[in-house]
């Protein structure tokens, strides 16, 4: 695949991005409590200002990156579907103990992945992308707002997240250099050097 | 609703401030996530599809939208249409991140469906009857024209890098939608 491409559909996804986000932007609603701007800048917030979420995040689009076609774009497709179901389940209350640990392993995990340079079979690797993505999303899916400026929480979210996937594989690219493949695997240690400190957090709290 | 307010979803359509009637319905879409995420779901299912059956699709919707838009305007009442358009768009989002190809036996109903959804949830609040209308004129050609503009959007970048694009957002679309009506069911 052609890095040129690559570029292009990038462009594309954020040209995506921006068009949800527009109207996700609006100023608010007439219709009780629909601070629409607030939601959408709220849902976009969410994984950008947790630390755990986006080492993890950009840990599953370099992951893509390393292991390349067709991980690249299964594993960033796969990711939010899943997680809009284990948001589902954050919403529908169904209790799952010890999130914040789980979203601190699978930084520690897909961290090691990159570091290692695990070749792992599609399969596996979308299993084990698809797990940790149930209980980021149940950790979204707790705080999503009632109220009409649901949606553009959601799609702040969904967006965020998204593009911190694209962000990783774009990071991923360099890989195409011998000193870039050195830099990603140090970029997945230091991953999962900082879910060992998010596990630390997360279990002393 | 004021005047310059905009309605989110499952609302009513307001005037913008300094604009005609009909702009304020030409735009109602644009402003209301729930449509947008709609039409960009109803837009990628499309836009994958060969040329007459995107041109089928946009007619189905057509169709349902304009019939949906003149039930309104003969006093249709309140209706569970934004659940509707959000449950369309997470089955094209859906169909768009697996990457199914669908025919125009498909796309067509399924257009059809959300045009009627999106029209019973674009009422105007104007008192005039001359406002209305003219809302409802511009909320048709509004949304024809977005459906139009997405579906070639996605259709250019159908040919780009394997579909991925496509399938990358029809995966945040489906994802978007899948949580807020879980909210509105809760």
């Amino acid at each position: 695949m052609r890095h040129d491409e690559a570029g292009n559909a990038t462009i594309a996804v954020i040209a995506i991005a921006l068009l949800l986000s527009a109207s996700g932007a609006e100023p608010a609603s007439a219709h009780g409590g629909g601070d629409i701007a607030g939601g959408f800048a709220g849902g976009f917030g969410h994984p950008l200002f947790g630390p755990d979420h986006v080492a993890a995040m950009v840990a599953v689009g370099l992951w893509g990156a390393m292991l390349g076609p067709p991980a690249i774009w299964l594993l960033p497709i796969a990711f939010p579907l899943v997680m809009a179901f284990g948001g589902v389940l954050g919403i529908v209350a169904v209790p799952m103990p010890r999130v914040e640990v789980g979203i601190a392993i699978s930084a520690i995990v897909l961290g090691l992945m990159i570091a290692l340079a695990v070749r792992a079979p599609l399969v596996v690797a979308v299993a084990v992308v698809s797990a940790f993505a149930i209980l980021h999303g149940h950790a979204h899916g707790s705080d999503l707002p009632p109220g009409a400026d649901a949606i553009a929480f959601s799609a702040g979210f969904v967006i965020a997240t998204g593009l911190l996937h694209v962000g990783g594989i774009g990071l991923g690219l360099v890989m195409r250099w011998p000193a870039g493949r050195i830099a990603v695997r140090l970029i997945g240690a230091a991953i999962a050097g900082a879910g060992v400190i998010f596990l630390r957090t997360a279990v002393w709290l | 609703m004021r005047p310059g307010d905009a309605g989110t979803f499952g609302g009513t359509m307001g005037l913008l401030a300094g604009t005609e009637s009909f702009i304020s319905g030409l735009l109602y879409s644009v402003r209301t996530p729930a449509h947008v995420v709609s039409l960009i779901g109803l837009g990628l299912l499309a836009g994958r599809a060969i040329w007459s059956t995107q041109a089928r699709t946009l007619a189905a919707f057509a169709f349902g939208l304009v019939s949906s838009l003149g039930a309104i305007a003969w006093g249709a009442g309140e209706t569970p249409a934004s659940d509707v358009l959000l449950a369309m768009a997470l089955l094209c989002g859906l169909i768009a991140a697996t990457g199914i190809t669908v025919s125009a036996w498909f796309t067509a109903p399924a257009a059809l469906v959300s045009g009627t959804a999106l029209g019973l949830d674009s009422p105007p609040d104007a008192i005039l009857l001359r406002e209305a209308v003219l809302m409802l004129i511009g909320t048709a050609c509004g949304d024809i024209a977005l459906l139009a503009m997405m579906s070639a959007a996605a259709s250019a970048l159908s040919r780009l890098w394997r579909g991925i694009v496509i399938r990358v957002a029809g995966s945040w679309i489906a994802a978007i939608a899948l949580l807020v009506l879980a909210l509105r069911w809760t």
